[in-house]
């Protein structure tokens, strides 16, 4: 849906400090479809890279391609683009509804519409009790819930959603991930930013990776993990004669021993075990987690 | 640009004002009008009906100023900062029509401001036996226009400079306006070409603001040539237009971040 390429955007600090370097060549494809996570720890250019996608700043070079799907002009396209920004500031004097009526009608959408569809959506955020009530009474958890509303009210094709789940309760968490589930079964793609791993690989197919404003991997989390999974195999035997292996390292774990080996080494190893009566109570590959491997990779 | 995006953005430009409660404001200096009227026929300073017209218009003035300069220097300032731009401009709205938009919101708010002081000026006026004279109304739409005219300078300023300097920069703007016309007329200057050249240039940019001043002309009750009217129309126009044309091209090219 979107393609990034090349972006790099510099950012001016001071008149005579030589300009910092927020996105660095920064190339990836937004696969429709599917739910996408964009992770990188804090300052990693996420923000950086969603303003430049919603042309919010310019890149200082390097280009963004947004399909036909979207549409042909910036007008249709920021029709179909539904957007969560990262702190949801919005008016203080306008009420809940008020705000969502604004967005609707600047999407030229029936009245009728935006009143089921704000209806809708701010029942299944849980918001709707406080449509009535000023901005400026809403905690972060419900200017986040009400942001998310006024980009869902106008059904738009991409999501892009930034750090949509800071600052949210459990439930309201749940809720999120829940609605952005649901919604990426309509055939909506969803991009979101995060900086928590555990988040990212519980909802999203596909994650873009980013370090110091480049990046480091762009693709399937599955085949992220399986790719980066070591060939490592772990062993859980019961208590030996440490002096029979004594060329393993092995550590205690339940009452067994756990000895990790290289898949090579495996078959020897199993001989060996078999040799000296060793029961084995299980053998399995070791499959890091996101987290493991984001830890490898050093993000 | 499209009328109707612009229409809905002034709609709740004007909403958003409206509720910030800016308007007990407006009503408060009514109530300052009726109370100085009310001392002055009591106490018999002077004469009632024109006390009402000189603080009626006076109030009005400073008001329309500063609802123009304070809230002018927010309107997109506060916009930009708290981000609640980034709400708007990610539907489908071009900047331009944004930037038109929340002045048309202002405009309609300094229009009410100007429409119910004008009102009460005059309900003041009658009350305490004034006469009638279009004067009254002329000098009203001046100062309205004087109004927008800041309104469209401190939104300029306001896109590239911070809240204070923008605020800053348009009073000096405003004050230098008005002192340019008298500078050009005293004598030392008049007398050197150079200096008379190059401020007669300098006054082709800086807006000449005392064209907006009708007071003396409503106190002595001058008579008001209509082609004066008309002169002050276009060249308001002609100014916001040229001045919200660049704050225009300075806010499309802006990033926003
Ligand atoms: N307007 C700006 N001027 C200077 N530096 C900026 C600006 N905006 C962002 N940055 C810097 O760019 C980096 C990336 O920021 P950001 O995109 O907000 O990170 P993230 O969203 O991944 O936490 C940070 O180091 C931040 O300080
Ligand atoms: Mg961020």
């Amino acid at each position: 849906m979107i393609i990034f390429n090349e972006v790099t955007k510099d950012f001016k600090t001071d008149f005579w400090e030589k300009p910092f370097r927020a996105l660095d060549k920064l190339s990836f494809e937004l696969k429709q479809g599917n739910i996408v996570g964009f992770l990188g720890a804090n300052g990693a250019g996420k923000t950086t890279g969603i303003k430049t996608l919603l042309k919010f700043i310019k890149p200082t070079s390097g280009s963004i391609d947004y399909h036909q799907v979207l549409g042909k002009n910036d007008r249709e396209v920021f029709k179909n683009i539904g957007y969560l920004p990262e702190r949801p500031y919005f008016y203080p004097d306008l009420t809940g509804r008020e705000l969502l009526t604004y967005v609707g009608q600047i999407n030229s959408i029936q009245k009728s519409v935006i009143k089921s569809e704000s209806l809708k959506w701010s029942e299944f955020l849980k918001i709707d009790f406080a449509l009535d009530r000023k901005l400026r009474f809403y905690s972060k958890g419900m200017l986040q819930r009400i942001g998310f509303v006024s980009a869902l009210i106008k059904n738009p094709k991409l999501l892009i959603l930034d750090e949509p789940l800071a600052g949210l309760d459990p439930m309201g968490r749940k809720e999120f991930k829940d609605a952005m589930n649901i919604l990426v079964k309509e055939g909506k793609t969803i991009f979101f930013s995060s900086h928590i791993l555990n988040d990212v690989e519980e909802v999203s197919k596909d994650v873009v990776i980013l370090k110091t404003g480049k990046l480091i991997y762009s693709g399937n989390v599955l085949e992220l993990i399986k790719n980066k999974s070591s060939n490592k195999f772990d062993l859980l035997v019961e208590p030996y004669n440490s002096e029979l292996l004594s060329d393993f390292e092995s550590i205690e774990q339940g009452g067994f021993k756990k000895i990790s080996i290289e898949e090579d080494q495996l078959q020897e190893m199993l001989n060996r075990l078999a040799s000296n009566n060793i029961k084995i109570e299980n053998i399995r590959r070791q499959t890091p987690s996101l987290e493991d491997i984001i830890y490898r990779i050093g993000i | 640009m499209k009328i109707s995006k612009i229409l809905i953005v002034s709609k709740f430009t004007f909403l958003e004002i409206y509720k910030s409660k800016i308007m007990i404001n407006i009503f408060l200096s009514g109530a300052v009008l009726a109370i100085l009227c009310y001392i002055v026929s009591e106490f018999s300073f002077g004469n009632p009906s024109k006390v009402a017209l000189d603080v009626g218009l006076g109030l009005l003035s400073l008001t329309t100023k500063a609802i123009a300069i304070f809230f002018g220097a927010n309107l997109l300032k506060k916009e930009i900062e708290s981000r609640t731009i980034y709400l708007i401009l990610s539907n489908p709205i071009s900047r331009p029509e944004f930037f038109v938009g929340k002045t048309l919101g202002l405009f309609m708010i300094l229009l009410l401001n100007t429409v119910i002081l004008g009102v009460f000026t005059t309900i003041f006026y009658y009350y305490w036996d004034g006469v009638w004279s279009d004067l009254i109304f002329w000098s009203g739409v001046h100062i309205f226009l004087e109004s927008i005219l800041i309104l469209v300078i401190v939104l300029f300023f306001s896109l590239i400079t911070n809240l204070n300097l923008a605020i800053i920069f348009s009073i000096s703007t405003y004050i230098s306006g008005y002192a340019i016309r008298g500078v050009q007329e005293i004598g030392l200057v008049k007398s050197s070409p150079i200096l008379s050249k190059s401020l007669s240039y300098i006054s082709y940019i800086i807006p000449n603001f005392s064209l907006f001043n009708l007071k003396n002309e409503v106190l002595y009750q001058q008579a008001l040539p209509p082609t004066y009217i008309m002169k002050s129309l276009v060249y308001s126009l002609v100014y916001s237009s040229f001045v919200v044309c660049g704050a225009i091209i300075i806010l499309n090219q802006k990033d926003l971040d």
